[in-house]
């Protein structure tokens, strides 16, 4: 999927007078992703996200391809990344989840400083900057001129991703994010060196996909007498028969 | 209540190449869906396309346990509904969206249907609504040519009133868009002829008759097309411009919108 949505939301407010007390209705965990056009804006979203019942994190989004400043700025420079992650962490004691971009120049550097800052986890990846054009018109698909592509197509740039970060950082607890679509996605991203993961783009094309996985995969673990930590890095353990990362 | 129906092809009627209805046999869903709703559809074991992809029901018949589509091949996704072979499955997730609104209209009150190519797709359902209700309602199906009005012989036997047919090309009926065609008979000079307007077509067609259903004060509900990721309010990808907010998520607040929610000068 390439699109241009961008981060339209109710703003904070409505957010917790209305989806919040609704999401913990249903019994969901809930963890609120918090987007800035400044550092002032982040810091000013997350205090007020500080004192909210039933808030399990706050995670970062340093990296939205689609918004015309902050965003991205944020997770393509690993100074502007310390900066901002230490501005945040000295205004909440939540669980603090940095979401990096894929479009950084050097991937495991931004995941240093997140980390080094005061990031408890790290989320990757997000979208990657990408472009469709109209082969007639020779007009880009997207409005906004280039957009950010998830799903199946990312996979693998993402699991070389994940296993880079889990790689360098062994101690950091990672969610891998990047197309994740059935059981196998979720145990290729858990053997990178991923503890947890997300998925977006598949919920657009099934809403319960969700809740299946979960299942699927405490059956898996099940059948094989196995825990799901135990299937973290299982393949950092194995190695990879060469450097990731390698061109050639 | 929405559901993921999983649903058997029954039958393929081929209209023209690229042009044709699918009916499945979905016995729920033909029971709950409204005129106007939609479903997300997802032909099973296909990736291509990965997303579902929006399709107003055309008609349902809950006694058959059928629910039909008119289809326009234009890419992957109808593409893949264009091969599906008959006994094969698509889930469909639906019912979605708001649906045509019949409630309210004064007695003896007359309805017209303005239809631009696929935009007829919803429409056989509603005929069957207004049908059932007793209201007359005059058809305006439009297109570029004569072959975007293949789907006219769907229409044949289930209009409550007349059919006007047009063509920017004159091949088939009045030469000239169907706004005018409607526009034409829908201004009787003593107030407006017709008591409510249910439209589906591209935005340049719904501009033009927002202009011209503003002038005559008619109230009009129109089937709204956007490209839709999810269809349940998540992806809010399928957001339009709107009067009275920065946006409205047609999936949710529509597709059925009346013309002054949207900022068409934003379009």
């Amino acid at each position: 999927m390439l699109n241009a949505i961008g981060l339209q939301n109710v703003g904070v407010e409505a957010f917790l007078a209305e989806k919040l007390p609704r999401l913990r209705a249903l019994g969901a965990t809930v963890i609120a992703n918090v987007w800035g056009d400044t550092e002032e804006e982040y810091v000013a979203v997350v205090e007020a996200l500080q004192d909210a019942e039933g808030l399990a994190a706050i995670e970062l989004n340093i990296s939205c391809p689609n918004v015309e400043k902050g965003g991205m700025l944020f997770g393509n420079s690993p100074t502007a990344t310390a900066s901002l992650v230490s501005r945040v962490r000295a205004a909440t004691r939540s669980t603090l989840i940095v979401k990096l971009s894929p479009n950084a120049p050097d991937l495991v550097e931004s995941a240093r400083a997140a980390r080094d800052t005061g990031a408890d986890v790290l989320s990757l990846v997000n979208t990657f900057v990408g472009m469709a054009i109209d082969p007639v018109t020779a007009r880009p698909r997207l409005s906004f001129g280039t957009g950010g592509l998830s799903g199946p197509a990312i996979k693998p740039l993402a699991v070389r991703m994940v296993f880079q970060v889990a790689r360098a950082l062994p101690d950091v607890p990672l969610m891998g994010i990047g197309g994740i679509s059935v059981l196998s996605d979720v145990l290729e991203f858990l053997a990178a060196g991923a503890s947890a993961v997300q998925i977006g783009t598949a919920n657009f094309r099934d809403p319960g996909v969700s809740g299946r996985l979960v299942k699927e995969l405490a059956v898996y673990c099940a059948d094989r007498g196995t825990a799901v930590s135990s299937l973290v890095g299982r393949a950092q353990r194995i190695g990879t028969g060469g450097e990731a990362g390698a061109e050639g | 209540m929405r559901a993921d129906h999983q649903a058997v092809l029954l039958r393929r009627r081929v209209f023209s190449p690229g042009f044709f209805s699918v009916t499945f046999r979905a016995p729920t869903l033909a029971r709950e869906i409204a005129p106007g709703q939609f479903v997300m559809l997802e032909v099973a074991g296909r990736l291509r396309p990965y997303l579902r992809r929006a399709y107003s029901v055309a008609d349902a018949v809950p006694d058959a346990g059928e629910a039909e589509f008119l289809v326009r091949r234009i890419g992957p996704g109808t593409a893949a509904l264009e091969d599906l072979a008959e006994g094969s499955e698509a889930a469909l997730l639906g019912p979605l969206g708001n649906g045509f609104s019949l409630a309210g209209l004064p007695p003896r009150a007359r309805v017209a249907v303005v239809a631009g190519g696929i935009g007829a797709a919803p429409f056989p359902l509603l005929f069957r609504a207004l049908t059932a209700a007793e209201i007359p309602a005059d058809l305006y199906l439009g297109g570029r040519n004569a072959a975007e009005l293949v789907f006219r012989s769907r229409f044949a036997e289930i209009v409550p009133g007349e059919t006007f047919l047009s063509t920017d090309d004159g091949s088939l009926g009045e030469k000239g868009f169907v706004t005018d065609a409607f526009a034409r008979r829908a201004d009787g000079g003593r107030g407006p002829f017709y008591a409510r307007v249910f439209a589906c077509g591209p935005m340049p067609m719904f501009a033009a008759l927002a202009r011209v259903v503003q002038r005559l004060d008619c109230p009009s509900e129109f089937s709204t097309e956007a490209a839709m990721g999810c269809g349940f309010g998540a992806c809010l990808g399928c957001v339009i411009p709107a009067t009275e907010k920065p946006f409205v998520i047609s999936c949710m607040e529509g597709p059925i919108l009346p013309p002054g929610k949207i900022a068409w000068e934003k379009i």
